[in-house]
């Protein structure tokens, strides 16, 4: 009840959000933007493995085995059943299973579906254009269309979910107003692009590293472009880094720079700014645990020592920012939507 | 122009609304009739193919429930708009009016002095025997005096075409969301057709509905807080709750965003608790408080009954308001038309036989394959017997029914609905019609011009219930001087 005395996006509104509402909105951005990553790690993947999918058998075995640890489904019983089936032995196989799976609670077309069930349950904040986006992408998923989609192309239908999420972005920014409801939106988006990201670089990147010294240098430069094809970075990271792929320079890129949307110090700022603007008191001293927690990271990432990341296990680092990020979204949860 | 569009088309011996004989349009049909002519039938397809994709798009859907699973449908949508000229509303409009005015008045008068009853005009034991009645609610004084803020009544026109009134709904009507999208739609796919004639808008309505439910906040210096209360994303209504909230700017709440605190309403914001003045509520009476009625109901608020009768909150519509809408309650609402309004009915009942009158009764059981039987309480098309078509074994299963519970039922002799053209099958054929108007009662009576046409998709059927395989289609009532500006282009 203060809170709303004292904070003018809260105040603004004629009527603050309902707790429920805003919840919705959140799982809305965070399943929509894992729906992305899901299909940007397997178009990937696709790519790779048609690539250099005959060198380095075993390391090509590993990647596709870190495959549902990258996709955050590794240690989910009904994933652990099916990783031992025959068809998880296989891209393909275990791609569909990621992507259509009917036991896999976070395939890609489950995501959608809970993305889509989330605005439908709060029709009245999301905009029409968005709501019929999120609708019709949805239907283009069901029943066995996405089974033949799949098997037309499945790259097809990746890039139908990184366009489809692409417009879900740009609708949310242009037909909601920049309010409570775009703020929770933006969090879940970014608190769930943060997490995947670092999930990539320190999966992948571990293995790449255990495997460095087999690796031919040419084949090296395609699995790191591939890591950062996967966080959607490569043409990015290039303009700033030409030559040979560097793996401590990618890791930094990815962490530290500022200026690049899908990086996770672009995010853990974004995500910051958000969420300062939901604070209810006039100092940092009354911010709530969710701001003090990705406040001190911002700053951490705004500060780093570039060679902050070059120790011994920078994967550790990621490790400690997932960490961190996750506290953030449980903070966000008991303050807002309980 | 392609005369061959409804060349296949017949009359079937009943009221058409089209045609006053096959071939030959109604005066007020002419113009939409010729456009559609010269559309043929390619184009016609290709453009009701493109309504269906726009439904389900935009998620205009209801759910079925079958096995526990609950699928999401469209509500099947026929192109071809029902027309009402401007002089035949002009009465329904009067009459719908009339009707509600007398409802309020007899919910008001029901809950207190009971005029009514003490005159000999209805039983007293009609009264208690309602299902609905709400002993809760005697001597509960309501914002306003307004107990059914928004009607929904069902008409139907008989083989001369009088129309008549089948029921009313003073509960919780759904369906004014259909009404809404369905012209939007039809105005996307089929603009050629709004050419041919001028059709009165009816797109102010949700603005009309938020000005019925500010009258009644019982905070009138602020501006008052309005939700609509919905029992949740399951309810088959649900895509309607959501569509009425997002069309008034109000919020669409759930039984658990909201919480009783000294018996005021407040719902549960990030920002914390807020007060709540007016519920437009679409949970029945049943469920909406757990303390007061079902204490197994997890759809409504514990306590909302005591902020009620405080007169902290406004409930639209009224609690109780279902003693109106019994269906053995109906045959009087013309005794309570002259009782309260000293006016005779403009708008006229489906002869009804009250089974829990002795000699009503004897009739209907000697009759039952000629009449319709319906349960008082229920609705939707469930609990009906259709006596003409029934196999014998169902009508003894009725006639048992009656002999035990004469009050739980009412006969009615089979009215002929009106029939209309549909396009089923690449092909115009006629489809038996209803109408439901919506009627707002606040600082005003406001009838929405039209209403939903419900549509029996099934050849033959009378039932259009959406549960019974029913659709709908656009209803356009003309502006007063426009009948014929399309016609002699």
């Amino acid at each position: 009840m203060m809170r709303a005395e004292t904070n003018p996006v809260l105040n603004n509104h004629v009527s603050p959000m309902l707790v429920r509402a805003a919840d919705g909105m959140y799982w809305m951005g965070r399943y929509m933007e894992r729906a992305e990553q899901i299909a940007r790690v397997l178009l990937e993947h696709e790519s790779m493995v048609t690539d250099v999918g005959d060198v380095n058998v075993e390391l090509q075995r590993v990647l596709l085995r870190s495959l549902p640890g990258i996709l955050g489904v590794d240690l989910l019983p009904e994933v652990q059943t099916f990783l031992q089936e025959e068809a998880a032995q296989s891209f393909y196989g275990l791609a569909q299973y990621l992507t259509l799976g009917a036991t896999n609670p976070n395939s890609l077309v489950h995501s959608l579906t809970r993305a889509r069930e989330n605005a439908r349950g709060m029709r009245e904040h999301v905009s029409a254009e968005m709501w019929e986006h999120i609708n019709t992408l949805y239907w283009s998923f069901q029943g066995t269309e996405a089974q033949t989609r799949f098997e037309d192309s499945a790259s097809d239908l990746f890039r139908a979910t990184i366009q489809g999420a692409a417009l879900f972005h740009g609708l949310v920014d242009q037909t909601m107003a920049h309010g409570q409801g775009w703020i929770f939106t933006r969090m879940g988006v970014l608190l769930e692009r943060i997490d995947m990201t670092c999930r990539i670089l320190a999966i992948r990147g571990r293995v790449l590293q255990q495997e460095d010294a087999n690796l031919d240098p040419g084949v090296r430069n395609l699995h790191w472009m591939s890591v950062l094809r996967a966080c959607g970075a490569l043409e990015a990271y290039r303009r700033q880094h030409v030559g040979d792929m560097d793996p401590a320079q990618i890791v930094r890129f990815m962490v530290l720079d500022p200026g690049f949307p899908r990086t996770v110090a672009f995010s853990v700022r974004t995500a910051y700014g958000a969420v300062t603007q939901l604070r209810t008191g006039r100092s940092s001293r009354q911010a709530d645990a969710a701001e003090r927690i990705l406040g001190r990271l911002n700053t951490q990432l705004e500060y780093a020592d570039p060679g902050e990341l070059d120790g011994a296990d920078p994967f550790g680092y990621l490790q400690d920012i997932q960490v961190r990020v996750a506290l953030a979204a449980e903070a966000i949860r008991k303050a807002y939507f309980l | 122009m392609d005369l061959v569009m409804f060349g296949k088309y017949e009359c079937n011996g009943i009221f058409d609304e089209m045609f006053a004989e096959t071939d030959v349009p109604r005066p007020h049909y002419t113009a939409v009739h010729e456009r559609i002519c010269s559309m043929g039938h390619t184009a016609f397809a290709r453009r009701q193919g493109m309504t269906d994709a726009s439904f389900r798009n935009q998620g205009i859907t209801f759910t079925v429930y079958n096995d526990n699973t609950g699928v999401e449908r469209i509500f099947p949508f026929d192109p071809v708009p029902r027309i009402i000229p401007a002089e035949e509303w002009a009465r329904i409009e009067s009459g719908l009016a009339q009707r509600l005015t007398a409802l309020n008045m007899f919910c008001r008068d029901i809950y207190h002095e009971q005029h009514i009853v003490r005159e000999g005009v209805i039983p007293a034991d009609m009264i208690y025997s309602a299902k609905m009645f709400r002993r809760e609610m005697l001597g509960v004084r309501v914002p306003k005096d307004i107990y059914i803020h928004i009607c929904g009544t069902d008409l139907i026109r008989d083989r001369a075409g009088n129309y008549l009134i089948l029921e009313d709904n003073g509960r919780t009507p759904s369906g004014v969301s259909y009404v809404l999208e369905n012209r939007a739609v039809m105005k996307r796919v089929f603009p050629m057709l709004f050419g041919a004639c001028r059709v009165r808008a009816i797109e102010d309505y949700p603005l009309n509905l938020l000005h019925t439910l500010r009258h009644v906040a019982p905070r009138q210096d602020d501006e008052p807080n309005i939700v609509v209360l919905t029992p949740g994303i399951f309810n088959s209504a649900y895509y309607e709750h959501s569509f009425l909230a997002r069309q008034m700017g109000v919020q669409m709440v759930e039984g658990r965003d909201l919480v009783v605190v000294d018996n005021h309403v407040y719902m549960r914001t990030v920002a914390g608790l807020r007060r709540v003045d007016v519920i437009y509520r679409r949970v029945d009476d049943d469920f909406i408080d757990p303390l007061s009625f079902r204490p197994d109901s997890a759809l409504g608020v514990a306590g909302l009954m005591n902020a009620y009768r405080c007169g902290n909150v406004a409930l639209a519509n009224a609690v109780g308001t279902g003693v109106a809408d019994d269906k053995a309650i109906y045959p009087y609402v013309p005794d309570m038309i002259r009782f309260y309004l000293k006016q005779e009915p403009i708008l006229n009942n489906v002869p009804t036989y009250i089974c829990s009158r002795p000699n009503d009764c004897a009739y209907v059981l000697e009759h039952l394959h000629e009449l319709v039987v319906k349960a008082t309480n229920e609705s939707g098309g469930y609990g009906m017997l259709m006596g003409h078509q029934a196999i014998s074994a169902e009508r003894a299963k009725f006639a048992e029914l009656i002999r035990q519970d004469p009050r739980n039922y009412i006969a009615q002799p089979v009215v002929e609905l009106s029939q209309h053209p549909s396009y089923i099958d690449r092909e115009f054929a006629g489809r038996r019609i209803d109408l439901r108007p919506y009627i707002l009662y606040g600082e005003k009576v406001m009838v929405m011009p039209g209403g939903l046409t419900r549509v029996a998709l099934r050849k033959g059927s009378l039932v259009v219930n959406s549960s019974q395989g029913g659709g709908s289609k656009d209803t356009w009532v003309l502006e007063a001087d426009s009948e014929l500006v399309g016609g002699v282009q």
